[in-house]
């Protein structure tokens, strides 16, 4: 380990202990449960106001026999990865083309630009019009969100791929295509894939977004019945359960980077 | 800076043993009469730098390298750092096009990169995603050779280079000088006619260097090729060189050629002998010779 500059742990920058890290990581939450804990149970506050942690519990036992919130999840990832492969489909081939020749980048740069100042909710009445209201409008909008933010990410990759590289593949003999292919693309491919994690974060936000819209199955669903009972508990299970396989999927999406680009660098 | 037109007359081809003054010259490219190896005809090359403002990178260089057979001869130009001594390499290696003036290699013109004009960098350039054997087969795997004859091909340059024991190891893995290590073998495996180097120890460390320069020069004696090898450490450039191009500064242009007596014994206590720090010596008279 390299030396470091004070032996405290308030040193600029400075890794902590492995234990101390895990124990400070543990503090926030522990405040957090207590406060909610002496609040609800204290009755500082009306139960349908805040409820205890039993009753967000029993709200989340209740979605998940009575109203099948298992199904929910399924749905809602079915639709996640559906939408994700479609913009991948299309940003993964158009960003390596638009990073890799500028008179490509020049034609699309002009109209993909102002759409990512454009808020992604506002498509909706358009999309509504477009694809009706049923699944097609779901995956339109999540397909949407995702790309507007995988292109330019595939763009940049692209191009920061040191010259050198390229350099060096032309005068080893590739042709351009192969300069694309067995260059450009696996030096760009670890960031792409890191950024899958972000898109990860956005999908789960969006599908709410998208399942608001003729609310029948998916998490979308649940949160929605929450509205219209007006149950507190179950918007807490909703908000728990969309965090917690956020918090799942993007370990996920870390142990299969580290599986893929075992040979990266670490910096 | 080096303004003055070239001039007829002015030291040319420069003996070592001969003592002449050092002067600011520019040397006026012998053709020879055999067909070179490498032609370069009055290259001039000028950048427009993303300001709009037009730099000068390479004025009026005009040389022949004739090819000895059978060995593959080191042919360093030796300038200051940023001086445009790359810019040489790239318009060879056809990764730029010279705003003025031609090179031929072997009488063709270079219009575009090919696989006879290999080039090292001084960045590293192995593909961290390959292991150090598919690195170095790259450029046969381009020329669809099929995996029997290209690993047959690539141990003979891992054990060149002595990376064999390293072969299904990631770069990432990798020492700095082991990389280029790589690159070098990567680079002859595809038999280039010429080897364009671009300062390629220039990142490492002096230990690693020395060792690098003689690992150079035995893998370059077995191959029937040419390297042309940039850098700006003048003791480097004696140690490797058959040939010297001193360049100025930019925009450059060649000011003297120097060919380098023959080194029989390349070991370290010849870096420190008397007949190399005259070579030494005179070099450095050329590249600080005063401004006139």
């Amino acid at each position: 380990m390299a030396a470091h500059r004070r032996n405290s742990i308030w040193s600029i920058r400075q890794p902590l202990p492995r234990g101390t890290a895990t124990m400070l990581a543990f503090v926030m939450p522990i405040v957090v449960l207590g406060a909610w804990c002496i609040v609800s149970y204290g009755h500082f506050a009306p139960n349908d106001f805040l409820p205890s942690p039993t009753e967000v519990i029993r709200g989340t036992l209740q979605l998940f026999i009575q109203y099948d919130l298992v199904d929910a999840i399924f749905v809602s990832t079915k639709r996640i990865l559906f939408a994700f492969l479609l913009a991948s489909a299309v940003a993964l081939p158009l960003g390596v083309l638009m990073g890799a020749f500028s008179p490509i980048n020049s034609l699309f740069d002009s109209i993909v630009a102002p759409l990512r100042y454009m808020p992604i909710s506002a498509f909706i009445p358009l999309l509504i019009l477009w694809f009706g209201i049923y699944e097609s409008e779901k995956i339109a909008f999540l397909f949407l969100g995702v790309f507007v933010y995988l292109l330019p990410v595939v763009v940049s990759a692209i191009r920061q791929v040191p010259e050198e590289l390229v350099q060096t593949a032309l005068t080893l003999g590739a042709s351009k295509w192969q300069v694309v292919r067995t260059v450009l693309l696996p030096a760009a491919l670890p960031e792409i894939f890191d950024s899958f994690r972000v898109m990860n974060a956005i999908s789960w936000t969006y599908v709410i977004l998208a399942e608001a819209v003729n609310p029948e199955h998916g998490l979308g669903y649940m949160v929605e019945l929450a509205r219209t009972h007006q149950k507190a508990s179950w918007s807490f299970a909703g908000l728990i359960v969309i965090g917690g396989i956020g918090l799942i999927t993007d370990q996920v999406i870390r142990m299969a980077s580290a599986l893929l680009f075992r040979w990266k660098e670490v910096e | 800076m080096a303004d003055e037109q070239p001039q007829a007359g002015e030291p040319g081809t420069v003996a070592v043993t001969v003592d002449s003054k050092p002067a600011k010259a520019t040397y006026v490219g012998e053709r020879s009469e055999k067909q070179p190896r490498l032609r370069i005809t009055d290259l001039g090359v000028k950048y427009i730098g993303h300001d709009g403002h037009e730099t000068e990178a390479v004025r009026e260089v005009t040389l022949d390298i004739v090819d000895k057979p059978n060995i593959g001869e080191i042919v360093v130009f030796l300038g200051p750092s940023g001086c445009g001594k790359s810019t040489i390499l790239k318009a060879v290696a056809g990764l730029l096009v010279p705003t003025r003036g031609e090179v031929l290699v072997d009488g063709v013109p270079v219009t575009d990169v090919g696989r006879d004009r290999g080039m090292v960098f001084q960045a590293y350039t192995s593909f961290g995603w390959l292991t150090v054997r598919q690195n170095v087969e790259y450029g046969l795997r381009l020329q669809g050779i099929d995996a029997k004859e290209r690993s047959k091909r690539s141990k003979k340059y891992l054990d060149a280079v002595g990376l064999a024991e390293f072969a299904d190891r990631y770069p990432k893995d990798l020492s700095g000088g082991m990389k280029q290590r790589v690159a070098i073998a990567r680079t002859l495996i595809n038999k280039p006619k010429l080897v364009l180097m671009d300062e390629p120890f220039g990142a490492l460390d002096p230990q690693t260097r020395w060792g690098m320069q003689s690992l150079l020069i035995d893998v370059s004696r077995t191959e029937d090729n040419t390297t042309l090898f940039v850098t700006h450490d003048v003791s480097e450039a004696v140690y490797l060189a058959d040939t010297i191009y001193v360049l100025a500064p930019r925009p450059t242009s060649i000011l003297h050629r120097v060919d380098v007596p023959y080194f029989e014994n390349r070991d370290m206590a010849l870096k420190s002998s008397r007949e190399f720090r005259a070579v030494e010596q005179k070099l450095l008279d050329f590249l600080y010779a005063p401004a006139s």
